[in-house]
């Protein structure tokens, strides 16, 4: 494609409009033109310029620039490509430089063992982006390094800085074995069953323990003497009881579904979460599933169960048994592995204005054995 | 602007067209200019003569075919 070569021309004269007749009758087309000073300026080609020095001999045209590309070109020098270049250079040399490692961890310790790890990998201020091959092995190396303190590293090359990001490793703390210990009862109650992994049994199934009796002796005796002390372990399981009291009202609600149901759509801003369509249920539930971000906005899939409520009082049986039903929930809640009701029996069951008051008494299996350190003296010889 | 207008002419087959701006007239394929002064021009059209009067009238761009004139327009008169 050849460019048109469009140059400036001026030509000092007082009748701009009877040059430009001239240039029209000689064929000559002028893209733009500029009166100022007695000089009219000319935009045209650059072989109707050599034309019209030679066909309009009675004015006098001064070359006066070059335009678009050509003007561009006639402005590079050698001296102007040299210094361009070396511009080049130095910003595609200096965006290969890191000017900030910034490591995000709430753990002021974790950022300062990360960041010398880092230095000593040659991942600093000042230093040359890696490629990606170097910033995985200096990954690999920086959790080998610190596979105690670190799960998890990720650096990420964001324009001319590195955001590191680790996640620590939290190793589990087992608990410290206690030096000298007996197992003894946290509660009074009579001995259902008993397992000891270390120490001396002290008690035996369907004897009554009052709380506070050693149950699992830590001193190893043989015949009476003392022979060695440890940390007694082991779980003893005993019949313990409890009186409580449940007091509930006397009216209820109860919320059915009805099998009714309908979609609609729902956002969550900041502000909190909008349906996007009216609900046509008077009454519902809603369970909803995400269906993608967009900005600050979350949109979900709603299903909407139409609901109903239906109220109603309790009897003194219906209401004792509901009360059942919340202790029982309360006991178990509590419960620990093997820990069980072994009886329940209500005592005393009352109705009032507005509630049912039912005393409930429990029989219930449950480890009574904890662990209590002792120390022990030691003799000094000759004393 | 000039290349839609081009082509807009191209498709709809018009003769020539006249646009008439603020202190502007661009006027596309006229066949002759008969006269041009700062106070009046006179164009040949195909099928009439354009006669523009003003002040200060100035040929900005000349072409062929096109002509666009700056300056105080007055008058626009055509004669068929």
């Amino acid at each position: 494609m050849k460019l048109n070569h469009f140059i400036y021309a001026k030509c000092k004269t007082i009748h701009p409009n009877r040059l430009l007749l001239k240039l029209y009758k000689n064929k000559i087309n002028v893209y733009d033109s500029v009166y100022q000073k007695e000089e009219l300026y000319l935009k045209i080609k650059k072989e109707d310029y050599e034309r019209l020095k030679k066909e309009i001999v009675t004015q006098k045209f001064v070359y006066v620039s070059e335009t678009g590309f050509f003007k561009i070109k006639q402005n590079l020098t050698p001296l102007r490509i040299l210094i361009l270049v070396c511009f080049l250079l130095f910003t595609n040399f200096f965006s290969q430089v890191i000017v900030k490692v910034e490591v995000i961890h709430s753990n002021k310790e974790i950022r300062a063992l990360v960041s010398k790890a880092l230095e000593s990998e040659g991942i600093h201020i000042w230093s040359f982006k890696k490629d990606y091959n170097t910033l995985q092995e200096s990954k690999q190396k920086i959790l080998a390094m610190h596979k105690n303190e670190l799960e998890w590293i990720e650096i990420e090359n964001v324009g001319m800085k590195y955001i590191v990001r680790i996640e620590e490793r939290i190793l589990k703390e087992f608990p410290e074995e206690k030096n000298y210990c007996h197992i003894v009862a946290s509660k009074s109650g009579i001995i259902e069953s008993i397992m000891s992994t270390k120490g001396e049994i002290l008690v035996h199934e369907g004897q009554y323990v009052a709380e506070g009796e050693p149950l699992i002796s830590g001193e190893i005796k043989w015949n009476e003497e003392v022979k060695d002390n440890v940390c007694a372990s082991g779980s003893v399981y005993a019949e313990v009881w409890y009186e409580t009291n449940v007091s509930l009202p006397k009216d209820y609600e109860v919320i059915d579904k009805t099998g009714k149901k309908r979609w609609n759509f729902s956002v969550e801003t900041e502000s909190g979460k909008y349906k996007i369509f009216k609900s046509r249920l008077k009454n519902y539930e809603t369970e909803s599933k995400m269906l993608f971000h967009f900005f600050n906005f979350t949109f979900y899939w709603d299903t909407e169960y139409e609901t109903t409520k239906t109220s109603g009082t309790y009897t003194l049986e219906s209401g004792t048994q509901k009360a059942l039903e919340l202790a029982d929930e309360k006991i178990k809640a509590k419960f620990l592995e093997n820990e069980q009701i072994k009886l329940r029996k209500v005592l005393k069951n009352t109705i009032n204005d507005s509630t049912i008051d039912v005393e409930i008494f429990y029989s219930v299996i449950e480890n009574i054995g904890i662990s209590k350190e002792y120390t022990i003296a030691i003799e000094k010889e000759g004393s | 602007m000039h290349l839609y207008k081009t082509m807009k002419n191209f498709l709809m087959d018009f003769d020539y067209y006249i646009d008439l701006y603020e202190n502007k007239i661009h006027v596309f394929n006229y066949t002759d200019i008969l006269k041009l002064t700062d106070e009046e021009v006179l164009l040949a059209m195909p099928l009439f003569t354009l006669h523009l009067k003003g002040n200060q009238l100035r040929v900005k761009q000349l072409e062929k075919r096109e002509i666009l004139l700056e300056g105080m327009i007055e008058q626009v008169n055509f004669k068929r």
